[in-house]
């Protein structure tokens, strides 16, 4: 059963001893959680899919544990951008949903608002398009998660983080520009 | 970018010099830069422009990134650890195999069937003290939620779910084997295939798959089904005396499970990092077979047997006896549900009331479902992944 594999790996069988599964749970969930809020702006959703993410941590624990929130964001970053690419159509429907929702001053401030759900999904929009390396380590980056965290997350050298992100902002920037001038 | 250039300083000497690549300038930015390589900042004011310029676009980019910033409160991970525990551990534990949730689609209809059997061969499917139900045939389902959780601690004693499992091993003899399921191109060839008409939902291509049904016999052995009990320390329940030997046939007609929507992607070998069950929200799984019929002999009572296994699971005696009197048993099929982990409630479906079997009692919630029912001695299971209310829609566009 899948459950002995943390089990086995609690018990020193993996290459180096874990902390209890909730432990690990408890200690990474906000973070988790807050990259996939943030990257879906749908909590439900995000609830779901960290959810997800810690259960492959249960059912398929990496060989290394010394960076796991690492190789949770780098699961919960795959699965929010594969879902926030695959609704891209119903948040389209949402989008008109929405607004006609916040025209109706539902909001207590209901322009601040607009403003902010318009700017929202402008900047999911440029990150459906963009790159899915580079999208991803925008969103690690603007999270508050540290070069080293992100380097073991997608995989890269702690040194080119750096350059890596000069270039997704730049491309960010780009997208952005393009897309504030197609949509006036 | 990094360059070799030469900078001509006071002293007229000249002078090489590194001056920071971009990455090191964005790094200095985030406070990531070692601080000997920091210093070189401080006299070459080309470095600096270039540090201007990319502050102000992270400025600009962290402005909008800041925006992302949820209103929600974040659940506490103290609550969401409980989630976690229902929707998975928990289920993992007191549910056979990937039950009813994290179901690979194209396995689900078996899934079903196999849960159907499962229900047929373990829970109460017939109250025997009327010789003459022989033989019945499921015209109706009921549900059963249980407390499981009182067993969970069963499945971490390895060498007692082994005689657990040699027990039924010992108890079982498949009597007709189930072939291989078959592809049919078309709902006319699995009709001709299952030997009965197989309805379509209004959805575009389903594929079909028809299998071939099975027999088995259950011979009860009384002495080892009481050591069991009494290994649970439930020996307050006695078994009957007169149901040792007692042989129980069901045989499973054939049956067909069609499948609509993408819900090949199950079969994929699951990459690390990539979703599988995201890609399933469109997939829905009809199976539908003829009422299976278990044979029970004359005498015996698995009303009382019934209300011996509810017991088990935590009800008291007269819970369990008064649900086991609910319930018609000539004719109902009882499906036992973990309480915490699925909810139920009759729906109206296809014209007959059926049960819906869910994460959740909200119609437009999302996740996996099923919808069971029987209609003119074929018993349905509709299963989705998206919500029941689309799953009702379309159970309901049956002809």
């Amino acid at each position: 059963m899948m459950t002995d594999r943390w089990r086995a790996r609690e018990a020193g069988a993996a290459s180096e001893p874990s902390a209890p599964f909730e432990t690990v749970f408890i200690t990474h969930w906000p973070r988790v959680y807050g990259v996939l809020v943030r990257l879906l702006g749908d909590a439900a959703e995000a609830e779901d899919l960290a959810l997800e993410t810690f259960w492959r941590l249960h059912q398929n624990p990496p060989r290394e544990s010394t960076n796991l929130v690492g190789w949770l964001c780098r699961v919960a970053l795959n699965l929010g951008y594969n879902a926030i690419r695959g609704l891209k159509r119903r948040h389209v429907y949402e989008e008109q949903a929405g607004l006609e929702a916040l025209k109706q001053n539902i909001e207590p401030s209901p322009e601040q608002t607009l403003e902010q759900w318009q700017t929202q999904e402008q900047v999911r929009a440029v990150l459906r398009e963009m790159p899915t390396r580079e999208a991803q380590l925008l969103m690690l980056r603007h999270s508050g998660f540290a070069y080293k965290e992100i380097a073991a997350a997608l995989n890269v050298a702690p040194s080119s983080i750096g350059t890596l992100l000069t270039r997704a902002e730049a491309e960010f920037e780009r997208r952005w520009n393009r897309q504030v001038t197609r949509d006036e | 970018m990094t360059g070799n250039t030469v900078t001509r300083h006071s002293s007229h000497k000249i002078k090489h010099m590194n001056h920071l690549t971009e990455g090191q300038l964005r790094a200095h930015l985030d406070s990531e830069l070692p601080e000997a390589e920091a210093r070189h900042l401080a006299h070459c004011a080309a470095c600096q422009a270039q540090l201007d310029a990319l502050a102000a676009q992270r400025r600009h980019i962290a402005h909008q990134f800041a925006m992302l910033t949820a209103r929600e409160t974040v659940p506490s991970p103290e609550a969401a650890w409980q989630k976690f525990q229902t929707k998975y551990l928990v289920q993992e534990k007191t549910m056979p195999q990937k039950f009813w949730f994290r179901l690979r689609p194209v396995a689900l209809g078996l899934t079903v069937l196999a849960a159907l059997l499962f229900a047929f061969t373990f829970a109460p499917v017939q109250q025997a003290f009327s010789a003459f139900l022989g033989l019945f045939r499921v015209q109706q389902i009921a549900v059963v939620p249980l407390d499981l959780t009182g067993l969970q601690d069963m499945g971490g004693d390895e060498s007692f779910g082994q005689r657990i499992s040699q027990f039924f091993a010992d108890s079982f003899t498949v009597t007709r084997e189930p072939g291989e399921p078959q592809t049919a191109a078309s709902a006319a060839e699995a009709s001709q295939l299952a030997g009965f008409t197989v309805r379509t939902l209004a959805a575009e291509n389903p594929t079909f798959q028809v299998s071939s049904g099975g027999a088995f016999e259950f011979v009860i052995n009384r002495a080892s089904a009481q050591a069991v009990l009494d290994e649970l320390g439930r020996s307050d329940l006695q078994l009957p005396t007169d149901i040792d030997g007692a042989r129980i046939r069901v045989d499973v007609p054939a049956g067909v499970m069609s499948a609509y929507g993408d819900c090949q992607a199950s079969d994929e070998p699951e990459v690390e990092g990539r979703p599988r069950s995201r890609t399933l929200r469109n997939c829905v799984v009809l199976t539908q077979m003829p009422s299976p019929s278990v044979d029970v002999p004359p005498g015996v009572s698995l009303a009382e047997l019934a209300e011996i296994g509810l017991q088990i699971t935590g009800m008291t005696a007269e819970e369990a006896r008064s649900f086991t009197q609910s319930i018609d048993w000539a004719s109902t099929l009882v499906l036992p549900i973990p309480r915490n982990a699925v909810v139920n409630r009759e729906v109206q479906v296809d014209g007959v009331t059926g049960q819906l079997l869910s994460h959740s009692e909200a119609e437009d919630s999302q996740g996996y479902y099923t919808i069971l029912w029987t209609k003119d001695g074929i018993l349905y299971a509709l299963s989705g992944y998206t919500n029941s209310g689309v799953g009702l829609a379309l159970a309901n566009s049956l002809p």
